[in-house]
């Protein structure tokens, strides 16, 4: 998994967490920026996806590993 | 002999906000410097007075915060206001031999909780209070990640149009960024000339729209004559004047009115002013007079070595940078939040980072601002208590 992702989804459990403990008239502060962090992890992860689609694929010519019967 | 004290403490208070007005006014126009856009002398005047022209912008919240909403207001004295200076000063200058980027906004309020409790015991903290300071100790930096990281994207997708060569993108993106720019300096034209007058009343919606369409059809001409890459790099030097500025600005408003708290709350104390009195207007210019020169006279050492280590610094990364930063302080002002402004900068810093790669943040100092975030209250406070047992001895 992206690791970037993996970052915004931490902040994003981090702020849930902390909307419990804040004071009721700024906890929406709390739940818009834990919404907002997942919308970022979520579109992380598909800007991740579609780089590894759009990565040309490596060709890696086959290694040809002599043994003894060979000879 | 009290009398004394009590001028003595106000004079440690204001000398409390120059050192704060010293030391972090490299946060707000190191990158200036670092991109040449302004000589570090120049970026130093000009951080200084948007840290001075923030008192007829922003309220008094955050100062109202500091000295009703940590501990009972009954039980401050002279004694308590001393103790908890000294103890953020001894916490900021061990965390600063430390190595470690403490806030001294949260130094001073666990320097309260500690010169409070020493005092009168555990039952005078306002937990409600102190509540709403520890949670944006955290929140405040993620909002920052949240809009650096938006900003820089946003910022880039409208850029990357812009110099495309003819075509709906391009036009789609001249558009947005013409409407996005108008609307934004015709509500900050507004919002500030509201605020100046002290005319607290709603924007004239219609007025803002107007002057918006009017500045967003001047950024359309001129837009069409961005075509080249170094042109947009040249804008963005611009751009970072109003960005630091409006930095400057979020910083004189939040970090000069914790003084203005501390000193409140000495007036309070000692009967100069009533229990539910505003913040006198000698107190509020007073504050921002200490924190303004505070970045003349101190700033400019640290930020010439600030812009010649961030050679790195790309401008539209620190315009996106001190962009969210001066929104999250701007928010956490007009609600009343006591932040740090070190933190805020540093979160926005590691969004914009994180828009290019999670490996480009250096993550040995966001940990160090992770312990400083969890020690500096608790430290602060022990200290705190400590000086105000000696005092307390002594007298």
């Amino acid at each position: 998994m992206d690791r970037r992702a993996v970052f915004f989804f931490a902040a994003c459990w981090v702020c849930r967490e902390l909307t419990l403990h804040t004071p009721k008239n700024l906890r929406y502060v709390g739940v818009i920026l834990a919404i907002w962090l997942a919308i970022l992890g979520i579109a992380s992860m598909i800007d991740n996806s579609s780089r590894r689609k759009n990565r040309p694929h490596r060709t890696v010519a086959p290694v040809h590993v002599e043994s003894p019967h060979d000879s | 002999m009290t009398t004394f004290a009590f001028y003595a403490v106000i004079a440690i208070a204001l000398l409390f906000d120059f050192v704060n007005g010293f030391h972090d006014a490299a946060n707000s126009i190191a990158t200036v410097v670092a991109t040449r856009v302004l000589t570090p002398s120049q970026a130093v005047v000009w951080a200084a007075s948007f840290n001075f022209i923030a008192f007829a912008v922003f309220g008094t919240k955050v100062a109202s915060a500091i000295a009703k909403g940590v501990v009972d207001q009954k039980i401050i004295s002279i004694g308590v206001i001393f103790a908890a200076l000294m103890g953020a000063v001894f916490w900021n200058v061990l965390t600063a031999w430390l190595g470690l980027p403490s806030s001294s906004s949260h130094a001073l309020v666990g320097g309260i909780v500690g010169a409070g409790v020493a005092k009168a015991g555990g039952h005078v903290v306002i937990i409600e209070g102190l509540r709403k300071i520890g949670v944006f100790i955290i929140y405040s930096p993620l909002v920052g990640v949240a809009l650096g990281f938006t900003l820089m994207i946003v910022v880039t997708w409208l850029v990357v149009g812009l110099l495309r060569p003819n075509g709906a993108p391009r036009v789609l993106a001249q558009l947005a960024t013409a409407c996005i720019l108008g609307l934004v300096l015709s509500f900050a034209g507004f919002a500030l000339v509201h605020a100046i007058r002290r005319q607290h009343g709603h924007l004239n919606t219609t007025m803002v729209v107007a002057v918006a369409a009017v500045v967003a059809v001047v950024f359309m001409i001129a837009l069409q004559r961005l075509r080249k890459p170094s042109q947009a790099n040249k804008s963005f030097r611009v751009m970072q004047l109003f960005s630091a500025a409006a930095f400057s600005l979020g910083h004189g408003a939040n970090d000069a009115q914790k003084t203005m708290g501390i000193i409140l709350a000495l007036l309070i104390a000692a009967k100069k002013v009533g229990a539910n009195a505003d913040v006198p207007t000698w107190v509020v210019l007073s504050a921002h007079t200490a924190i303004g020169l505070g970045t003349l006279f101190g700033g400019w050492r640290i930020v010439r070595t600030m812009g010649t280590k961030l050679t790195k610094l790309q401008p539209m990364g620190g315009v996106c940078a001190e962009t969210a930063a001066a929104l999250t302080l701007f928010f956490t002002s007009a609600k009343g939040i006591p932040v740090s402004t070190t933190h805020t900068i540093a979160g926005s810093i590691v969004g914009v980072g994180t828009s290019n790669h999670l490996s480009a943040v250096n993550w040995g100092v966001a940990r160090r601002v992770l312990w400083a975030w969890i020690l500096t209250i608790p430290g602060s406070a022990l200290v705190a208590a400590l000086v105000y047992g000696a005092v307390h001895a002594v007298s």
